[in-house]
């Protein structure tokens, strides 16, 4: 293998792959970076046992040419250590070859350094995965629903599928859910499939889905998603992003969902949000971050009391349709979902005050949150 | 155990890199076993502590209803009427009580500990009850 490449260029190749790369790994191949020259095309592979990222630099970009391979080829290469050497080499152009036995010299400015690579059929082959159940949709959408569904999963790994979202397809339209069973997001969308393909219960880890996001972060293409087997592939011209799916069935959702609400509040949302923010300095070390909400005409009260610290009393200016209503939650779940709405004002609708209540952007109707009160006896 | 010094030791000062590699490797192999037993052990622990706490909990509560057995022995027997119609809401107010003392009775965790706070799918259960 022989070739010559921007600097540049191959820092964010590199950058990418090596957010799959493992540290700790029990199979220490996977500690490398893979490296495929081809013709006209090099291809760099991270992998770790849950996910592997892909990334093609393709031998001329906006017309301007970047990659120049004299021998095909391809090695192993030590990842971390590759990754921190590239970003610090000298010069603009990087001259790489991989010569008798795996040894790697590389070359930069006046730098040269040796490396130990290690044989590239070592290196576990990718999943080949039958492209029958594909849909596309923007990647700025898909790192929309990855910021408004993945803050609500649960963090505790013991949880099984609830540490992921869920995927479901049907009729073009996507649903994702998220829940930690005490509180649920839910969004929806219209993406780019076939009429008639439908997913069930494909549950994509939450760690993999921020990875997704942050893979996809300066795409503005269209991702292709590949359900198959146990993996989802997310594919763009130049980047294939693999994850495992979690295993298990994903309990139905729908019935915990309220269909009707005897309680309904509409406000502003950046200025609950904010309230909700000041109320929840006084509640946030205790063990439940429990604020409390008095809902009568036109207002919301919004109080917080905490023993060793003091308290607090506010109130927000609100459209209230309904009787009064006193309840209580956790201030936490309230702000992480306030801050993934984007819309002007908010509609919450309550049915109890031991019963879970919905909260809603009241412009659009794909996107819903829902939240278990606190029982107080 | 004691662990030979790689350059000195029984190798005499000599380096000789098979047996310090063999040693090395050894020593690997034990520490992954010793991690392994660490993680049994911390799970054991995790299984003890839950145990403990489901059994103050059990506890408490047959302390509170052993006063209240005691307490209406002494007042008069007056509750028999009228039970037939509360058999349907028995079983209702068993999970409830459950629910009450920190389990889950939601079909996803059903009889596990509810650890932090209220669980979505077992007040969707607890509503569907109330309403029927």
């Amino acid at each position: 293998m022989k070739l010559r490449i921007l600097q540049s260029v191959l820092v964010d190749a590199v950058s990418q792959v090596t957010k799959a790369v493992s540290t700790r790994t029990t199979i220490p191949i996977l500690t490398g970076i893979k490296v495929t020259a081809e013709e006209d095309q090099l291809i760099l592979t991270g992998s770790n046992s849950d996910m592997t990222i892909e990334t093609k630099i393709p031998r001329v970009k906006d017309e301007k040419e970047q990659l120049f391979v004299e021998k095909i080829g391809s090695v192993v290469v030590p990842g971390k250590i590759f990754a921190e050497i590239v970003r610090k080499l000298p010069g603009n152009e990087v001259e790489w070859i991989v010569g008798e036995r795996n040894g790697i010299t590389i070359r930069s400015g006046k730098a040269e350094f040796q490396l130990h690579g290690l044989p590239s059929e070592e290196y576990p082959s990718l999943p080949q995965l039958y492209e029958e159940q594909v849909f596309s949709l923007s990647a700025d959408l898909l790192r929309t629903l990855v910021r408004k569904t993945s803050f609500a999963v649960a963090v505790n790994e013991a949880r099984g599928v609830f540490t992921g979202v869920l995927f479901q397809l049907e009729e073009g339209l996507l649903t994702c859910v998220a829940t930690d069973s005490h509180r649920l997001s839910r969004q929806k969308t219209q993406v780019e499939s076939l009429p008639d393909l439908q997913l069930n219960n494909v549950i994509i880890p939450g760690k993999s889905m921020s990875e997704l996001a942050k893979t996809f972060a300066d795409e503005t293409e269209l991702v292709d998603l590949v359900v198959a087997g146990n993996q989802l592939l997310a594919r763009t011209k130049h980047l294939s992003f693999y994850t495992r799916l979690l295993e298990g069935s994903y309990p139905d959702t729908n019935r915990v969902i309220p269909q009707t609400g005897d309680v309904e509040v509409t406000t502003k949302t950046k200025e609950l949000l904010q309230s909700v923010e000041r109320a929840s300095l006084i509640s946030r070390d205790g063990r439940d971050n429990v604020i409390k909400w008095t809902v009568s005409d036109n207002q919301v009260q919004i109080t917080s009391a905490s023993q060793e610290i003091g308290s607090v009393v506010e109130e927000i200016q609100a459209d209230v349709k309904g009787p009064s209503l006193t309840i209580s939650f956790n201030a936490r779940y309230m702000i992480e979902a306030l801050r993934t709405i984007d819309s002007e004002e908010i509609h919450i609708q309550f049915t109890g005050s031991m019963t879970p209540f919905l909260m809603q952007p009241t412009d659009r109707n794909d996107s819903l949150h829902l939240i278990v009160p606190i029982r107080t006896r | 155990m004691s662990i030979p010094h790689p350059l000195k030791g029984e190798w005499g000062g000599d380096l000789d890199k098979q047996a310090v590699f063999k040693r090395v490797a050894q020593v690997e192999e034990q520490i992954g076993e010793l991690y392994k037993e660490l993680g049994g052990l911390k799970s054991e622990i995790v299984h003890l502590m839950e145990e403990n706490t489901r059994l103050t909990l059990e506890n408490d509560q047959l302390r509170k209803l052993q006063q209240e057995v005691s307490g209406e022995n002494a007042s008069t027997y007056s509750g028999e009427v009228g039970q037939t119609t509360l058999h349907q809401s028995i079983g209702n107010h068993h999970l409830m009580n459950l629910y009450d003392e920190g389990f889950h009775i939601c079909n996803v965790h059903y009889g596990r500990m509810r650890t932090d706070g209220n669980c979505l799918f077992c007040v969707a259960f607890l509503d569907k009850t109330k309403e029927d």
